[in-house]
């Protein structure tokens, strides 16, 4: 009977872990399937992450009211590593049924869809926290809370080890699924056996089905079917989605649901082409990032030149492009696998043209290339003739208030760092810097080179006239540039798409404001606003350190992960340390809560002198030291409410809370819109003030 | 709070998932095109005219220019955002007020057989009577025209304007003429009196009688006609077909010159079948002489989500609408392509050759065809 009684003790901890690891690893393939039908811009993804963590936080605070049950338990334990699969065709599933096919969501309809998608997954989730230290306690042993948020802690840091692991060694998401699911399975199958043996074999049995439905090929190809017509294959990098369409013998390649390479876009590939090479008689060295199509080498070799590089973040897609055939065979195309500012801040090559064709600027990772330190960075690596030229989305016949200010700010930045520099209204809008002087008759440059083409000879006069010219140059006002701290750019573009919805965006932050009092209200007892606070500091200066660490040492698939583990990593050592206090919890909490602000004013001070180039290892260690005393917090002041109430209920539910109002109001709204300085300043604000309630309360 | 009971812990989840399931049903909502409720300002501003087409029962205002018919309660919008109920008479504000003003070819319209290789003064005023999810000026066309800047060009101004600047041209284009069609009636009727054409670029959503009207002054039309299937026309454009239909046959009886441009949406509108159909109602309800232009679809606006048009299908659709009988159809957005050429229906000579906007006349004098003299349909000479 003790036997029993210490082998379900240690199953039951076991399933808390097993818990963990699902959801982690949940999280990650249900978030990738999401963006790869929602727009993955910084809004949408700030949601969804708030969303899940919102939900979760409801879902601690009905654990309250559920009854014991062992039962219950573990079939929400099975939930978690059952759902996923089910859930990954019900997003494909639910966007071809309630939405045009090729339809792009708008806010609101992102906002329900995520929603509808994660949030019973989340809601189970947060219920399983308190309700294990609740089950556990009642039927086997008391339980403490720290041991509950410890085990959760492990099984969180195992799941984020083996999704980034798994994802790199190209494995698709069932098999990130399954592997996740088998701790959690054989625990409840464990359980089960022991309280009930008959029931051992329907459960085998619903897993087993569940995991020959996620590997089946034909509902897995079937299902993404309602977002990829005349699909031919995908594949998921640890960047992304790739899919390979092919329609009428043209192959379209998609990124995360957006076409990537589109299949003869000659209009497209002459301007990015021949906008900047034109410019000059002779052409040695071009760079080209990212926008690759076989169309536009045809156009860009067209000036006789020596080499192109080409540098694409994401290797998967030159793998897949390469199978396709869409890879140009010619021996002067470089493939250069490699995260774009990385590579320009290491080069030393030099180059006559850089042509940048990244997506508009609607995430932090595409922000810092529209900024003056990267284009600093391009000018440096231009011969002193040398052309920059990128270009962005924007309507011909009228330029909305969004753009107007979008491309004050652009000009603003270009004119910074480059003495020449012209807009063209093509398709898209053009913009070119140089050290030297640029012309705008392209036509006549290309005919002087002995350059034919398509589009420009038969399209440029009539759409770059002088009167489009001139309302657009008569819309450049003078206004700050964009740097890295400070993207305009990328607030414009977000508000510019959620006009598009007819959204107000100040009316959305105003309602997530009004969110986050209302939080502080609720989680009125001063333990539960130090957990709160500390959520959400955490959560908002892990967004920071990303960025941060992007700017400085690019994206990289690898050391990325290592960042946002350390923020997860520090959690565990400093929950289980704290769980040997004995005595005065309040005033080590006190202390941890001192740390914290100390820490967030080095980074705010670090920032404000410029002085945030940190190594990587420094980013790593303060992302763990930051979650060590985060982590420490918990424990110590469970224990406390412990001493009054044996669940401490709204302890997680404040924890999930605040790191669910941390990641968008820094994520979707601080950082866009005041900056970093500023968001990293709120957070200081925000541990301040809750230091000052809690003694003014005592 | 003591713990529930089984049952109402199942009936909360119950409610939880039945609220989901609304808030599921809510994503529909943002497609349904409705008349914006309490949406109008308090008074009319500088550029508003008194809508042409209406009645009034009591406050509630009637507006019979489009099929919508939208009925309007005092301080309520139609659907195209220009027109109001004010004190229960309605009212555009779109008069007067353009921000779009642009001197375009006359190809980019795209106007084939009329006056080839002019100029054409091309203004839009804010707003639409449809939703469509690849509109590439959403900026202007899904916006009230109080959130736009605009320039002041009352009816007699952009008369003056575009005789100043010599152009004999002048278009409604850009958002959707039909959602300021006082400022297309007026501006027309003023333009005829100054040897002015004018050409409207429309969806045709239209009613017979204000579009009537509109005929007796304006010269050339090209218009949308997004698909032959009143359910594409509902899911993507926030339309129907039948009242385009209408336009399309009023138009060409009423003796206004005719193009046709279809825009060929991947997996909507590239349906081989389809586009036999609406060549042969074409040809049973036109005739064969309006030039009919296939359009590259590529991604934009809310339709982000779908490939370009294949070239190959483009060719296709010519091919097939050729062998029907129409006379003239044209491939749009392909740079380079021969498509765009324009040949004797009779004798296939080389009559315009395109390249771009740039043009060159071959075989074509005074609207005939040099080599074979069949009359060649369209408007020549300015």
């Amino acid at each position: 009977m003790l036997k029993e009684r210490l082998t379900s003790y240690g199953l039951y901890h076991f399933t808390i872990v097993g818990v963990g690891i699902c959801s982690i690893t949940s999280q990650v393939v249900l978030f990738r399937e999401l963006f790869s039908i929602l727009e993955g811009n910084e809004v949408i993804i700030s949601l969804s992450m708030f969303l899940w963590l919102l939900f979760g936080s409801f879902g601690s605070l009905i654990a309250k009211i559920v009854p014991v049950n062992h039962m219950l338990y573990l079939f929400l334990c099975l939930s978690s590593a059952l759902l996923p699969p089910y859930l990954i065709f019900f997003i494909r599933y639910l966007y071809g049924k309630f939405f045009i096919y090729g339809e792009a969501l708008t806010f609101k309809a992102s906002a329900i869809f995520a929603c509808g998608t994660l949030g019973l997954y989340a809601l189970i989730i947060g219920i399983l926290l308190p309700y294990s230290q609740k089950v556990i306690s009642e039927r086997v042993a008391k339980t403490e809370a720290a041991d509950v948020y410890i085990l959760d802690n492990l099984g969180d840091n195992i799941g984020a080890a083996l999704s980034t692991v798994l994802l790199l060694l190209g494995f698709k998401f069932q098999n990130l699924i399954l592997i996740s699911a088998i701790p959690i399975i054989l625990a409840v199958i464990a359980l089960t056996s022991i309280r009930n043996k008959l029931l051992t074999i329907p459960l085998i049995l619903t897993s087993g089905l569940t995991f020959i439905a996620c590997f089946s090929p034909s509902l897995d190809l079937k299902t993404l079917s309602f977002a990829y017509k005349d699909l031919v294959r995908y594949k998921d990098s640890v960047y992304g989605r790739i899919v390979v369409t092919k329609t009428a013998q043209e192959i379209t390649v998609w990124e995360s649901g957006l076409p990537y390479i589109l299949p003869r876009d000659i209009t497209t590939a002459e301007e990015k082409a021949h906008y900047p090479l034109a410019q000059r008689e002779n052409i040695g060295n071009v760079l080209l990032i990212s926008g690759y199509s076989p169309e536009l080498v045809d156009e860009i070799l067209k000036h006789n030149l020596k080499e192109i590089d080409y540098v694409e973040l994401d290797p998967q897609i030159l793998t897949t492009a390469r199978e396709f055939n869409l890879i140009h065979h010619s021996t002067k195309l470089n493939l250069i696998p490699m995260d774009a500012k990385k590579y320009v801040s290491q080069c030393k090559k030099p180059y006559d043209a850089v042509i940048m064709d990244l997506p508009t600027p609607d995430t932090f990772q595409l922000a810092r290339f529209y900024t003056t330190e990267y284009f600093s960075e391009i000018n440096r690596i231009l011969t002193p003739r040398g052309v920059f030229s990128f270009s962005i989305e924007y309507s011909q016949n009228y330029l909305s208030r969004y753009q107007k200010e979008l491309l004050n700010v652009l000009m603003a930045t270009v004119k910074d760092v480059f003495p020449h520099y012209m807009i063209i209204p093509g398709e898209r809008l053009y913009i070119l810097g140089s050290k030297a002087p640029l012309s705008l008759n392209i036509p006549l440059l290309l005919n002087h080179k002995g350059i034919t083409s398509s589009y420009i000879s038969g399209y440029f006069d009539g759409n770059v006239t002088k009167d489009r010219i001139q309302s657009i140059l008569s819309a450049i006002k003078d206004t700050s540039p964009n740097t890295e701290l400070n993207s305009n750019a990328f607030r414009l573009v977000i508000e510019e798409w959620f006009s598009k919805a007819s959204v107000n965006p100040h009316l959305v932050y105003l309602i997530l404001i009004l969110a986050f009092v209302l939080c502080l209200a609720f989680f009125s007892i001063t333990k539960e606003q130090v957990i709160f606070s500390s959520g959400f500091l955490l959560m908002g200066a892990e967004i920071i350190l990303i960025y941060l660490f992007q700017i400085c040492h690019g994206y990289a698939y690898l050391a990325l992960s290592a960042v946002i583990f350390s923020f997860l990593f520090g959690l565990l050592p400093g929950s289980y340390l704290a769980k040997g206090v004995k005595r005065n919890q309040d005033r080590w909490a006190f202390f941890c809560d001192i740390l914290l602000t100390l820490m967030i004013l080095v980074l705010l001070l670090a920032i404000y002198r410029g002085h945030y180039r940190w190594s990587p290892q420094v980013y790593l260690g303060y992302g763990f030291l930051l979650s060590f005393i985060v982590g420490m917090q918990f424990p110590l002041l469970a224990r406390l409410k412990e001493q009054t109430q044996e669940v401490p209920y709204k302890l997680f539910s404040a924890d999930l809370a605040g790191a669910g109002l941390g990641v968008i109001m820094v994520g979707g709204f601080l950082a866009p819109f005041f900056g970093i300085f500023w968001a990293v300043f709120s957070l200081l604000c925000l541990k301040a003030l809750c230091i000052i309630l809690g003694l003014w309360r005592q | 709070m003591e713990a529930i009971t089984r049952r109402k812990f199942l009936g909360l989840c119950g409610l939880c998932v039945a609220s989901l399931s609304l808030g599921v049903e809510g994503l529909c909502q943002e497609t349904e095109v409705k008349p914006f409720k309490a949406d109008a300002p308090e008074k009319a501003w500088k550029w508003s005219k008194e809508a042409y087409h209406y009645n009034q029962k009591g406050k509630i205002a009637f507006c019979n220019t489009c099929p919508h018919l939208c009925q309007l309660a005092p301080r309520d919008r139609g659907v195209c955002r220009s027109k109001v109920n004010i004190n229960g008479r309605l009212i555009s504000l779109s008069y007067g007020n353009p921000s779009a003003v642009h001197v375009d070819p006359m190809e980019k319209k795209p106007l084939f057989h009329f006056f080839p290789g002019s100029q054409i003064f091309s203004v839009g005023i804010a707003g639409c009577n449809f939703r469509c999810l690849n509109c590439q000026n959403w900026q202007i066309s899904q916006k009230k025209p109080e959130e736009l800047d605009f320039v002041e060009l009352f009816p007699e101004k952009l008369v003056e304007k575009a005789s100043q600047m010599n152009i004999h041209f002048i278009a409604f284009t850009y958002s959707e003429p039909i959602s300021f069609y006082e400022y297309v009636y007026d501006s027309s009727v003023l333009a005829k009196k100054n040897n002015i054409r004018t050409a409207l670029i429309s969806n045709g959503f239209i009613n017979p009688t204000p579009l009537k009207l509109l005929t007796k002054y304006i010269d050339a039309a090209n218009i949308n006609l997004k698909s032959f299937s009143d359910e594409i026309y509902r899911n993507l454009n926030g339309g129907r077909l039948d009242p385009v239909l209408e336009t399309l046959e009023i138009l060409s009886k009423e003796g206004v010159w005719l193009e046709i441009t279809t825009l060929m949406v991947p997996t909507y509108v590239d349906d081989m079948e389809m586009i036999k159909r609406m060549c042969g109602w074409i040809l049973n309800k036109l005739g064969p002489n309006h030039p009919l232009h296939f359009l590259r679809f590529f991604p934009q606006y809310k339709l982000k989500r779908l490939p370009p048009t294949p070239i190959e299908v483009l060719e296709k659709a010519r091919e097939t609408a050729l062998y029907e009988g129409i006379r003239y159809v044209y491939i749009g957005n392909v740079p380079g392509h021969s498509g765009t050429n324009t040949y004797c229906h009779n004798c296939k000579s080389l009559l315009i050759e395109r390249n771009g906007y740039n043009i060159k006349i071959h075989d074509l004098k005074e609207g005939r065809c040099k080599s074979c003299n069949t009359s060649i349909p369209g408007r020549w000479q300015a």
